[in-house]
């Protein structure tokens, strides 16, 4: 442990540790563009430079480490290195940096999708020159197509080369690299190996500039307009930290309201997915869009399903229980729903004496990115559900029977698109969101919230507890599965109510073993949900 | 004065093994190999020889940064790439005299225990790769390369490596990255090469002229080296007789250019020398009465780099000079650091309007910002190398800022001439250019 002194404040810095991290520590953010805690370490692109006491020249901080010096050497009596990340001479040489970088770039932020979260754009703000002296003319080059989901703006690039450091180092496919030299050095893809592998969106949000695009969000938003959710991918049993961007503005040219997640992006979590998400998680709702969305209840009336309300509908439910009796009736939860909606489903079947099961996760490739120089091997999990272990755990099973539970009378099936309907039961009641083969054969359909439009948790296949969070409203009619159990438990005449998800997770905690360990405090710190509406 | 570094230079058939023998060829080996890596490498402290490359840096103090308890191989990498401009003397040594730069390899080699070695040549020489791949043959017939060698259980097996045809290959970092088969990417230092060079071994880079000092070192003795040190110099531009000329080490410039090189033609007055590759600051005619070597020229504000010595008369526009440097620079700078990349294309753009007339006075000072802006702040030293031609040699008592002198203050009436005027102070410049 050395202890330097960054411009008045004093901090502590490991052995092999940078200053920039030991900067960041005591509140001193200073700008870089090639550094990237989990990649290798070039210090190429000279934002970072600070003024070391004793150096002639200024120092990458982000690849210069700090010894500790012999008592009778150190600084003014005990620093082991004395810097200044804001003198004159630092801040003549990023705004250097700056000037350097903008010479042959378009300045084309009006149509760049990056505008507003662009670092070139928040630095040359903050550090920059704020009179050009660029006269001479620009080479701009044209866009390059890498692959299935990737445009370069080539002219935007500023050669960080953390997008070819991410293919060499993480996914270990190579297929970016830099072709020519000097000011026309380039970001490309050899011939016939385009960039497509299952990680590299991760290279647009690496990108700190609008160079890397992704087509699925070219020109669709404007970042200013974003509002961020903090959120789990419900990709697989992995369980990857993410940020769901929302738009809540009104989209240019169009008279309603756009209440929609633009896009999904990984968030920093190093016991799970470090700084990374595969693209399955990133594009999940791609594949909802051709879908078609459940948006009101439906009942079926003379042999049809027609659309009805949620007081007919969850009426017709304990209609349907009651007849049946209680020993024929079965609650089957899902993987796919969150512990506090699996634990309320089972409470629900509980409160009526009827059995519970849980439906099977639906399985698939798995595959692992790794390479010699990470540390961390990803793996995304065959296992395509965010919480089999989770939703077993709140229904206190060990395990799935569902073909057996499907013969019961009455089935009531949270989620359906993993369920394989051999024959139809007498009364099949589906909580779900989109049309499948199997809500086409039920006789009541409560059309039900996604995880992206209510909070809850998932427990992901190393028993991690994690939180997910409300970004948008259920469209339509369609409400939060916790909402929905409430309404039926209380047409079937059992006294219970919560007034936020966050009490159901509480009361889940407190009488599930599975969960004993689980800190309330870190997964609703404020208890009380913001944005999360209390049905009446 | 009796040559010894080309000695061999006009012999027939100089590249033959048996004629470098029939001249003293392969005695100093078996001296070296009686001797111990240590005593080689103190050796070359004992004699104060730095490196012949261009950063001068001394050998035997390279030498012994290499770990003592790292049990990895290590490598030796002979730097053949010069691509320095106004460099041309390794290629002699390998073209005229193949065997004197083996023999120096396997002394150099001994001397630091690495039993692979590797010339790193430049593409452009064919001719010196076709000459070395020859001559490694003929001394692993001969058991000078190979297992056991001269039966002292020294083994060495050398492989000559052709560039792609990138100055940036030449730096040491780049080189090693170039010869793993990568992008010549120079790296960030440190780890230095001697901790973690080439396939992640301890490696040391020296120059080719560098590595044949040994040999005559051990051959003539560390006294009688200090004494008479010889040195290669290149010598181009505007002289009678231009060429690589060996002469002791602080031979004054002056004398080079007139009883070596028979002077400047045709009546010509010398105008500037840029005496050590194109990296270096240029010096005025009056600056040129000074002492080719490493301590001289750097108080002169120059530095003896890779002693490719650029003569200019007086015909010569400075503007178009510099215009020309700065475009190699640009062109050579391998793209990876930011004010490297971007300073070295701006300040070729900015050299270039004003010598077609499109210059502003404002330029000038634009243009040593910029040197300012990129030199001491990128990864390699191209970057120091493209900002010292124009804005010299970096001044302590300036916290670090280059002094100002070199080509744009030292000839800066000539610059302004051209921006007022939109054209050259001087007359058309010749064929040089
Ligand atoms: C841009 C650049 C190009 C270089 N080119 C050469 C070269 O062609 N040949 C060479 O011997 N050294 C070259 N060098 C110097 C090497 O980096 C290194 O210092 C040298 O090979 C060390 O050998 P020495 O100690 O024997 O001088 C170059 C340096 C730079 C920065
Ligand atoms: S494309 Fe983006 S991430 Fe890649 S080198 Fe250029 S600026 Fe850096
Ligand atoms: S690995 Fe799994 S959890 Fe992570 S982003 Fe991919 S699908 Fe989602
Ligand atoms: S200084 Fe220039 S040549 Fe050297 S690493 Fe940086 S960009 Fe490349
Ligand atoms: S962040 Fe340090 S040089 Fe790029």
């Amino acid at each position: 442990m050395a202890l330097i002194k960054i411009d008045d404040q004093e901090v502590e810095i490991a052995k092999g540790e940078v200053v920039i991290n030991a900067a960041k520590r005591v509140g001193i953010d200073i700008p870089f563009y090639c550094y990237h805690p989990g990649m290798k370490i070039v210090a190429s692109c000279r934002m970072c430079l600070v003024d070391m006491v004793g150096m002639p020249k200024l120092m990458p901080a982000c690849s210069t480490t700090v010894g500790e010096l012999p008592p009778g050497k150190k600084l003014e009596e005990k620093y082991d290195a004395v810097i200044y990340t804001d003198n004159d001479k630092v801040k003549t040489a990023r705004r250097a940096v700056l000037e350097f970088l903008l010479l042959n770039h378009p300045i084309d932020c009006p149509i760049c999708d990056k505008a507003g979260e662009c670092k070139l754009q928040d630095y040359s703000y903050e550090h920059g020159n704020h009179e050009s002296r660029l006269i001479d003319p620009k080479r701009i080059p044209e866009k390059k197509d890498l692959g299935p989901s990737i445009y370069l703006y080539t002219s935007r690039c500023i050669m960080c080369s953390r997008c070819v450091r991410f293919t060499e180092e993480i996914s270990g496919t190579e297929e970016l690299k830099v072709t020519h030299r000097g000011w026309h050095a380039e970001i490309s893809v050899s011939p016939g190996k385009p960039l497509d592998n299952k990680m590299m969106g991760n290279v647009v949000d690496l990108c700190p500039v609008g160079c890397l695009i992704d087509k699925h969000e070219k020109f669709e938003g404007r970042v200013w307009n974003f509002v961020q959710t903090e959120s789990i991918c419900p990709g697989c049993s992995k369980g990857c930290n993410t940020v769901l961007d929302t738009m809540k503005h009104q989209k240019l040219n169009l008279e309603e309201l756009v209440d929609t997640v633009y896009r999904i992006r990984p968030r920093e979590n190093m016991d799970v997915n470090q700084w990374w998400i595969c693209d399955d998680g990133r594009y999940h709702l791609e594949g909802d869009k051709k879908k078609t969305r459940i948006l009101v209840p439906h009942l079926r009336e003379n042999g049809a399903l027609t659309e009805t309300t949620w007081f007919s509908a969850v009426a017709a439910v304990s209609e349907k229980i009651k007849s049946a009796g209680a020993g024929q009736v079965v609650f089957i939860g899902s993987p796919y729903a969150s512990n506090e909606e699996n634990y309320l489903l089972g409470k629900l079947a509980k409160g009526l004496n009827a059995a519970t099961d849980v439906s099977k996760p639906i399985f698939g490739d798995t595959q692992t990115f790794k390479t010699d120089m990470n540390k961390y091997p990803f793996t995304i999990e065959s296992e395509k559900a965010p919480n089999f272990h989770g939703a077993k755990n709140a229904l206190g099973l060990t395990d799935s029977k569902i073909d057996q539970s499907l013969s019961k009378k009455v089935v009531v099936l949270l989620g359906s698109h993993n369920v394989d309907l051999k024959s139809k039961p007498e009364t099949l009641i589906v909580i779900g969101s989109f049309e499948d083969a199997v809500t086409k054969q039920a006789d009541i359909i409560l059309p039900a919230a996604l995880f992206t439009e209510t909070s809850g948790t998932y427990t992901n296949k190393d028993g991690l507890v994690q939180k997910f969070n409300k970004a948008i409203n259920p469209p339509g009619d369609s409400k939060a599965i916790w909402q929905i159990m409430i309404n039926l438990a209380q047409a079937s005449g059992q006294d219970w109510y919560y007034e936020t998800v966050g009490d159901v997770a509480k009361e889940m905690i407190q009488s599930v073993g599975g969960f004993k360990s689980v800190d309330l405090g870190t997964l609703y710190p404020h208890f009380v949900l913001q944005d999360e509406q209390v049905v009446a | 004065m009796e040559k010894v570094l080309t000695k061999m230079v006009g012999i027939e058939n100089s590249q033959n093994i048996d004629v470098y023998l029939k001249h003293g060829g392969y005695q100093a080996l078996p001296k070296a190999l009686k001797m111990t890596p240590d005593e080689l490498i103190q050796m070359m402290k004992d004699s104060g020889v730095r490196g012949r490359g261009g950063a001068g840096f001394p050998t035997g103090m390279k030498w012994s940064f290499l770990p003592k308890d790292n049990p990895k191989p290590r490598y030796l990498l002979c730097n053949a790439d010069e691509s320095e401009p106004g460099t041309f003397k390794d290629r002699v040594l390998m073209e005229d005299d193949p065997h004197q730069v083996i023999e120096g390899l396997i002394i150099s080699s001994f001397a630091i225990q690495a039993h692979t070695c590797y010339i790193y040549i430049r593409g452009e020489y064919v001719t010196g790769a076709k000459i070395l791949h020859k001559a490694i043959n003929e001394a692993y017939e001969k058991g000078y390369l190979g297992k056991n060698i001269l039966g002292s259980g020294f083994e060495l097996d050398i492989t000559v490596h052709r560039g792609a045809g990138a100055y940036i290959c030449g730096e040491e970092t780049g080189l090693i990255e170039s010869l793993e088969g990568k992008r010549g990417w120079p790296r960030i230092k440190p780890p230095f090469p001697a901790v973690y060079g080439v396939f992640g071994c301890p490696t040391i880079v020296n120059n080719v002229e560098t590595l044949v000092t040994p040999i005559h070192i051990i051959n003539r003795g560390v006294q009688w080296w200090k004494d008479n040190e010889p040195k290669l110099y290149c010598m181009s531009g505007h002289l009678t007789r231009p060429g690589t000329y060996e002469a002791k080490i602080g031979t004054n410039l002056m004398e080079l250019i007139n009883d070596h090189c028979g002077g400047i033609p045709n009546g010509r007055k010398l105008k500037a020398v840029i005496p050590g590759g194109s990296s270096v600051p240029v010096l005025r005619a009056e600056e040129c009465d000074v002492a080719m070597d490493f301590d001289a020229l750097a108080k002169a504000g120059s530095a003896l780099g890779s002693a490719g010595c650029m003569v200019m008369d007086d015909t010569t526009c400075m503007v178009n000079a510099l215009w020309n440097l700065m475009k190699f620079y640009s062109h050579e700078s391998c793209g990876q650091c930011t004010p490297c990349r971007e300073g070295t294309h701006w300040l070729e753009m900015i050299c270039g309007r004003i010598e077609t007339g499109r210059g502003r006075m404002e330029d000038l000072e634009l243009m040593l910002e910029t040197a300012n802006n990129i030199a001491g702040r990128t990864i390699c030293p191209l970057g120091d190398a493209a900002a010292w031609p124009v804005a010299g040699l970096p001044d302590k008592n300036k916290g670090g800022d280059l002094n100002g002198q070199s080509f744009v203050n030292k000839f800066r009436e000539e610059f302004e001439y051209h921006i007022t005027n939109k054209k050259c102070k001087v007359t058309i410049p010749h064929e040089w250019n």
